[in-house]
């Protein structure tokens, strides 16, 4: 790095958000910085991590924690969120080169029309500043970019569609095929889910094989991760600086954005100026460094005249139940997971209670099963004998709840407790209310419906919220500068030449996955910018 | 961002997983279906020609993981670490072993599938070396948070009973699409 680094376009946070919007512009002729605050960790080490992990079913282990970078780390707790709230907001992400979609079931959902409209349909939540068909377009561009395989046109997902998907859905694992035939004829609707995740040799990844590790870590690359866009904005030409720990987002006098601070590990720091930035740093980092970024003329940080930066914090609260079939179905064949229920995601009961998506779960059941045995104390021939049983009539549904914005549900930098750098550590408050609680208690009678279809024995509900990772709502978007941090163009209403790009700006949660609506804000944001230039 | 085996916080094990099991009786109970359906009388099964190496050495740990994982091979190389690791986490474990194989000598009838109920009653200390040799084997994990100890991975005994069928996740086990068969 030189000791005055500039560019067109600097670009913090190395994600699927931010390394689109790098690539675009990189591409497009521009100079681009992408700083990003993780380390760079190849894929076979990532894999190797994972099989060399004690505690396997928490998706980060894989991911260490770095001092000068730390994510969330539940197993054991390392406490970098602080929770001050009603309700534990326990997200995880990742900082590394790549971002937190090395690990995601790559569904890769199109919104709703109606999830554009909460405010005016049923009178809850707030507004989009524009209509889906406004996003259309770009949705395709970021299937097209992320590699989407769908179902054909004629299967309608309630969300319209010019184009087909870029390539056809993989056919259903066993298992998937049985759950949607007899959901299908009572009177639910299970459809195969659009993932990110080859059917077919694609952008020079393979077809996915079925290796059912999506999470943690795809080991062949047949599922999209950031990682792909990174290393594609760095071939055409970006310069990515990884462990470069952005800290501080300065603004002139005019309310123009001159540079921003980073750290590397050792506390050294660099000024990086450019023409316009773009903050690419997740729904929690992302308004922690701007409310951090005070100055005489922003008392209360960059992009924060509204006040409302780091407010309206949102997730997809999930319950989930388990049970064992009467019939061995044998789940965990294929990738983690394929077919999604979606008939409770639209429909006049949002002005009451919110909308939800429940997802049937195809990951190898082994591990949890055999753990649970011995904590029984079985032994002996009958210990495989029940492995065997209950690895292939176990079936696990879990879902994802529609959560409003609150501006009490919030994440602020910590006054009193730092990272290895010195960096404030977020603190959260959170509390979960009865537009979800409602909801839940419709999901639970749900659950039981289904397992009585499967005969289910054992079924055990589990009704505790879990998080869900899906940051949203913290620097939301919306036409008056009043109430919102961004425009309808990502635009920072406060500063012309900051742009976000994060699920931060979604302005409603719907009842999806946030990756393809993220893709298709930071491709639309990236041609804005391209016209600007 | 997940699904699957999904979405519950990390440290949160899956709602399957939670469950409490009643299992000790039945268990017993289908031993004894298995027996009386071989023509053995009840007990003598498992029992018969279990003759360990006196002691806590390696070759009593081979023999008593037999006996408790009803395998007759076992992967001598994962074998040998397992036993390193559990003498080295435990420094009552070679004492442990020998009087646990003294034990088995001594209880014939009672069913393989059942030690662990057998000796919480009476020896709760037995009890919890049996599942400390069964996790290793099976999870392949040895020693308490937050040093856990991963010895094996695609090794461990839990992928053998469904080997036909499921992959080891992280590998993958036949071309795409394989997963559309009925197993």
């Amino acid at each position: 790095m030189a000791n005055n680094p500039s560019a067109d376009v600097v670009v913090v946070g190395s994600g699927v958000a931010g390394s689109l919007v790098a690539h675009q512009l990189a591409l497009a002729g521009a100079s681009v910085i992408l700083l990003e605050a993780g380390p760079r960790i190849p894929r076979w080490q990532i894999v190797e991590n994972f099989r060399n992990s004690p505690a396997k079913a928490d998706f980060a282990t894989p991911y260490p924690s770095m001092p000068y970078a730390p994510h969330p780390e539940y197993s054991p707790p390392n406490n970098y969120l602080i929770q001050k709230g009603e309700y534990p907001y326990e997200s995880q992400y990742l900082r590394l080169v790549g971002g937190t979609t090395w690990h995601w079931a790559a569904a890769a959902w199109r919104l709703l029309p109606s999830d554009f409209k909460l405010k005016t349909l049923f009178g809850v939540g707030r507004d989009w500043p524009f209509p889906y068909e406004t996003l259309e377009p770009w949705y395709y561009a970021a299937e097209v970019e992320l590699g989407v395989s769908g179902p054909e046109l004629s299967v309608d997902l309630g969300s319209p569609r010019a184009k087909p998907y870029p390539m056809p859905a993989l056919p259903l694992s066993y298992m998937d095929e049985r759950f949607a035939q007899v959901l299908n004829a009572n009177a639910f609707k299970v459809v195969s889910e659009p993932v990110a995740r080859n059917s077919q040799p694609y952008d020079a990844r393979p077809t996915c094989c079925g290796n059912n590790n999506c999470m943690p870590i795809c080991p062949i690359a047949a599922m999209y991760n950031g990682i792909v866009h990174a290393e594609k904005a760095e071939r055409a030409g970006a310069q990515l600086v990884p462990q470069a720990v952005v800290y501080r987002v300065e603004a002139d006098d005019k309310g123009l954005i001159s540079a921003v601070h980073y750290k590397d590990p050792s506390g050294g720091t660099t000024r990086v100026t450019g023409k316009f930035f773009v903050l690419a740093a997740n729904g929690i980092e992302t308004p922690k460094l701007m409310l951090m970024s005070t100055s005489d003329k922003f008392a209360h940080g960059v992009g924060n005249r509204s006040d409302q930066v780091g407010r309206n914090l949102m997730d997809h609260p999930g319950t989930g139940v388990s049970f064992l079939a009467n019939e061995a179905l044998w789940p965990g064949r294929g990738p983690m997971e394929m077919t999604s229920v979606v008939n409770f995601r639209d429909g006049a009961f949002r002005s009451d209670y919110a909308a939800k998506k429940l997802h049937l779960s195809n990951g190898v059941p082994t591990m949890a099963v055999t753990a649970a045995l011995l904590q029984a104390g079985l032994t002996g021939a009958e210990l495989d004998r029940q492995i065997r049983d209950r690895a292939s009539r176990t079936l696990t549904i879990n879902s994802f709840h529609e959560i409003l914005p609150e501006p009490g549900n919030r994440i602020v930098p910590s006054t009193d407790r730092k990272d290895g750098l010195g960096i404030p550590q977020p603190e959260i408050y959170y509390s979960i209310g009865e537009y979800v609680k409602k909801s839940a208690a419709h999901t639970h009678e749900v659950y039981a419906q289904i397992a009585a279809l499967f005969g289910g024995t054992e079924v055990t509900f589990d009704d505790r919220f879990a998080p869900n990772n899906h940051i949203m709502g913290t620097t939301i978007m919306g036409a008056d500068p009043a109430d919102s941090v961004v425009d309808a163009d990502c635009r920072t209403h406060d500063h012309q030449n900051l742009f976000l790009a994060t699920s931060g700006v979604m302005p409603s949660a719907a009842s999806v996955n946030c990756t393809l609506t993220i893709a298709a804000l930071a491709l639309r944001l990236a041609d804005k910018l391209k016209h600007e230039l | 961002m997940t699904d699957a085996r999904k979405g519950r916080r990390a440290n949160a094990p899956a709602a399957f997983a939670r469950r409490t099991f009643v299992l000790g009786t039945c268990a017993s109970a289908s031993a004894l279906l298995i027996a009386t359906a071989l023509g053995l009388p009840f007990g003598s099964a498992a029992a018969f020609a279990f003759s360990p190496p006196a002691g806590g050495g390696f070759d009593a740990f081979v023999a008593l993981t037999r006996e408790l994982s009803g395998r007759s091979q076992l992967d001598p190389a994962l074998g040998k670490r397992i036993y390193e690791a559990l003498v080295k986490a435990d420094s009552a474990f070679a004492q442990n072993l020998a009087a646990i194989n003294t034990w088995l000598k001594s209880h014939g009838g009672v069913p393989r599938d059942t030690v662990i109920a057998a000796l919480q009653a009476s020896e709760p200390p037995l009890a919890k070396t049996v599942a400390q040799i069964m996790r290793a084997w099976y999870l392949g994990l040895v020693g308490d948070a937050p040093t856990v100890k991963v010895l094996a991975y695609e090794r461990a005994l839990m992928f053998d009973p469904v080997k036909d069928v499921l992959t080891v996740p992280s590998y993958c086990r036949d071309v795409p699409f394989y997963w559309t068969r009925k197993p």
